[in-house]
């Protein structure tokens, strides 16, 4: 059960929709080469993608790292925040998905800053304003949701990323509008419990061994034919 | 440890490392500290399988600490002979690489699903696996995972290769602009049974991956990425003389 306010509710509508311009509608973050490769090929191997290597991954490092960047903000300290920032790219084992997180998160950030008032978020944005390699999706959305309940900023940082996929896929493979919401509300149905494992997991304890993405991101990077960024 | 009598063959000091006991028990503690000092060309690697044996319910797990430390005009690889957990086993292996920007090294590390021919397939208790790449005193890179038989990853694995075979590796040069060719050779040398993969994730370091369906082929992949590492870095293939 999650308590949530209004307007904390509304500003997570607000900044998990697709209208939120963050330019993830351009990452498949290593889904198209397993689409090359017939791993992801239809809404059977779509919703296996989603739970073998999405929803776990979120649990061991996406969230956690959400999740320390909210704790961070929720301090009111900014150099813990850049830790984590730093954090969140240095645990990505390939250029696609690091640059990913860092071009959602910079975006992301940027239209934060536009927006709110918030004097972390701005002195976050400045710092990144003067540093291309701050500003990462994980730590910018903990970051700027530091006022709202923990589990509901990690909730929807994992709606997203699920939507996200889901978004990307009928581009990819051949799948309607009712499958791929099918495959959504698998997905969401079974990862609730990645919310309540990534609060568990240390600092020192955040990471994630899943070589089949790795290398189908890597091969992206040199791939022929592409739709997408990542 | 037992470390061999060094062996210059030419072009590299070639160091041996190996465990006196068959393997890591319960309990053991091992703490490695390696220095290539500046202008220094050294190969670490060991003789044989590194094993790790079954820790009883209550029992110590086993820990390696490693510290590679490479220093300016320094050359270190460091590929020691694949890692294969038996069934039951328990590690812990913390690996911190320290690379000066003007230094080069290849770190290549390799798992072994367990001893696949007694049908030991990932049959191990638990590894858990940290590895960092600082340059210049900066973190690059961090990998931190806690595998276990039953976790996700190894059964995501496991439906592409049921006895995966492993390896991550490390390219740290200051070079590597000069090093294109890098991920579409390993893409291109990638067969049905062993895949490679590599990219620059950060200045100065590329990270490789192989997957592989057998040990064999992992070897393959494993050369592979050493034999293009050495050709492209204008460097001679140590003379091992492993038997």
């Amino acid at each position: 059960m999650i308590e949530l306010e209004q307007a904390g509710l509304a500003f997570l509508l607000q900044t998990s929709d697709a209208t939120f311009p963050t330019g993830s509608y351009a990452h498949s973050l290593g889904m198209e080469e397993m689409v090359q490769q017939g791993r992801v090929r239809d809404e059977a191997t779509l919703r296996a993608f989603l739970d073998d290597h999405v929803i776990p991954a979120a649990a061991q490092l996406d969230l956690p790292l959400v999740a320390e960047a909210h704790r961070a903000v929720e301090r009111g300290d900014l150099d813990d925040l850049l830790a984590v920032d730093h954090l969140s790219g240095v645990l990505r084992p390939a250029r696609e998905l690091r640059a990913a997180s860092l071009q959602t998160g910079r975006r992301r950030l940027a239209m934060l800053a536009a927006v709110s008032s918030i004097p972390i978020l701005r002195a976050y944005q400045d710092r990144a304003a003067a540093d291309p390699a701050i500003g990462h999706h994980a730590a910018v959305w903990g970051a700027a949701c530091g006022a709202l309940p923990v589990n509901a900023v990690l909730t929807a940082y994992l709606y997203q990323s699920l939507a996200s996929y889901c978004a990307a896929a009928p581009k990819l493979i051949r799948i309607g509008q009712e499958g791929i919401q099918r495959v959504l509300t698998a997905a969401l149905g079974g990862a609730m419990p990645a919310v309540e494992a990534a609060l568990m997991v240390a600092r020192a304890d955040i990471g994630w061994f899943d070589p089949m993405v790795d290398i189908a991101s890597m091969w992206h990077e040199v791939s022929d034919e592409r739709l997408f960024i990542s | 440890m037992h470390l061999s009598k060094p062996y210059w063959d030419g072009n590299h000091l070639i160091v041996q490392m190996v465990n006196c006991t068959a393997g890591l028990l319960s309990g053991d503690v091992i703490d490695i500290s390696v220095r290539a000092r500046e202008g220094a060309s050294g190969v670490l690697t060991s003789p044989s399988a590194q094993r790790a044996f079954r820790v009883l319910d209550g029992g110590e797990v086993a820990t390696v600490h490693q510290t590679f430390t490479v220093e300016p005009g320094a050359w270190l690889e460091v590929c020691p002979e694949i890692f294969i957990p038996h069934k039951g086993a328990r590690l812990r292996q913390v690996t911190r690489i320290e690379a000066a920007a003007e230094s080069e090294s290849l770190f290549v590390e390799s798992l072994a699903p367990g001893r696949v021919g007694s049908d030991e397939s990932y049959a191990f208790s638990g590894l858990e696996w940290a590895a960092e790449v600082y340059v210049d005193g900066r973190l690059q890179v961090r990998e931190r995972y806690d595998l276990s038989p039953e976790q996700k990853s190894i059964e995501a694995l496991r439906k592409v290769f049921p006895d995966a075979y492993y390896a991550s590796c490390y390219l740290v040069t200051p070079r590597l602009g000069g090093l294109a060719d890098l991920r579409t050779v390993l893409r291109d040398s990638s067969t049905t049974d062993l895949f490679m993969a590599a990219s620059v994730v950060a200045s100065h370091i590329a990270a490789i991956r192989v997957l592989a369906s057998g040990s064999i082929a992992l070897r393959r992949g494993i050369r592979t990425v050493r034999e293009y590492c050495y050709g492209a870095l204008g460097r001679e293939m140590p003379d091992w003389r492993k038997l």
